[in-house]
């Protein structure tokens, strides 16, 4: 199953991420979303997401629950336990990366650390830190059009059929 | 107000503690900023929704998607995920209060 999300995460590389969905309410859980946008059979009733994200949901995206950090050449720009209202580092510093193009993917062993390369040089670093087997909690999930990739808690892959956008 | 207890059980003393971590800045206050521990709240709160609805994971990011950046509590995220899984709700006999 492992090779599946090797194959899964490779598909990310040349897309663009379009929209951000992150901030208050929600903590340091954020969902970035790539490729194309299908148009929802219903729009999201959020009126804090921009109406792209309200009509549109992403061909691929990545919903991350564990600790990430996004890093620029030479400076962090922002992290998982950054502020997240609307005026806080978290979304200005996530916001960045709307136009930027996947460039490669680093997948780690076993735990499934996940590194993504953008054009511009900021990487954004996945830490697969739940592996509290009572929490339970889920690492990230990768979203492809037809199929959820999830790294679980302690490494644990998982498939599942995408739902209906 | 009962403090949260991070239970799944549907009872009152789900309702999350309000103070949501030290250094919450309130609506319309200026210069204070959200601490990890208010992060991990807010964590904690939204998983716990998920779990007490048994969502799956498409269904998680679902719900995420419609309350990210709006602050709700954990009664506001509850009544968004009864709002956008009636029968799951239903199924497990929860009602929004």
């Amino acid at each position: 199953m492992s090779t599946n999300l090797v194959r899964a995460v490779e598909e990310l590389v040349g897309l663009p991420m379009w929209a951000v969905v992150a901030g208050s309410g929600t903590g340091s859980v954020i969902n970035l979303l790539f490729g194309e946008a299908i148009r929802r059979s219903e729009p999201i009733n959020n009126p804090t997401l921009p109406a792209s994200v309200r009509d549109c949901d992403a061909s691929h995206s990545l919903f991350i629950e564990c600790v990430w950090r996004l890093d620029g050449e030479a400076e962090i720009i922002t992290g998982a336990w950054d502020d997240n209202q609307s005026d806080g580092p978290m979304l200005s510093g996530l916001t960045s990366l709307v136009g930027d193009r996947v460039k490669s993917v680093w997948l780690g062993h076993p735990g499934f650390d996940l590194d993504v390369l953008f054009e511009s040089g900021k990487t954004l670093r996945i830490f697969c830190d739940q592996i509290n087997i009572e929490d339970g909690n889920s690492n990230y999930s990768l979203f492809l059009p037809f199929v959820v990739h999830t790294v679980g808690c302690r490494g644990q892959l998982r498939e599942s059929e995408r739902g209906t956008i | 107000m009962p403090k949260y207890t991070g239970g799944v059980d549907g009872d009152e003393d789900d309702a999350p503690d309000s103070s949501g971590g030290k250094n919450r800045r309130k609506p319309g206050s200026l210069g204070q900023f959200k601490g990890t521990d208010a992060l991990r709240q807010e964590n904690k709160v939204v998983r716990d929704v998920s779990v007490k609805l048994g969502l799956t994971d498409d269904e998680a990011k679902k719900l995420h998607q419609t309350v990210s950046g709006q602050g709700l509590d954990y009664h506001g995220i509850l009544k968004a995920a009864i709002g956008l899984f009636p029968a799951k709700a239903k199924a497990k006999g929860i009602k929004d209060q």
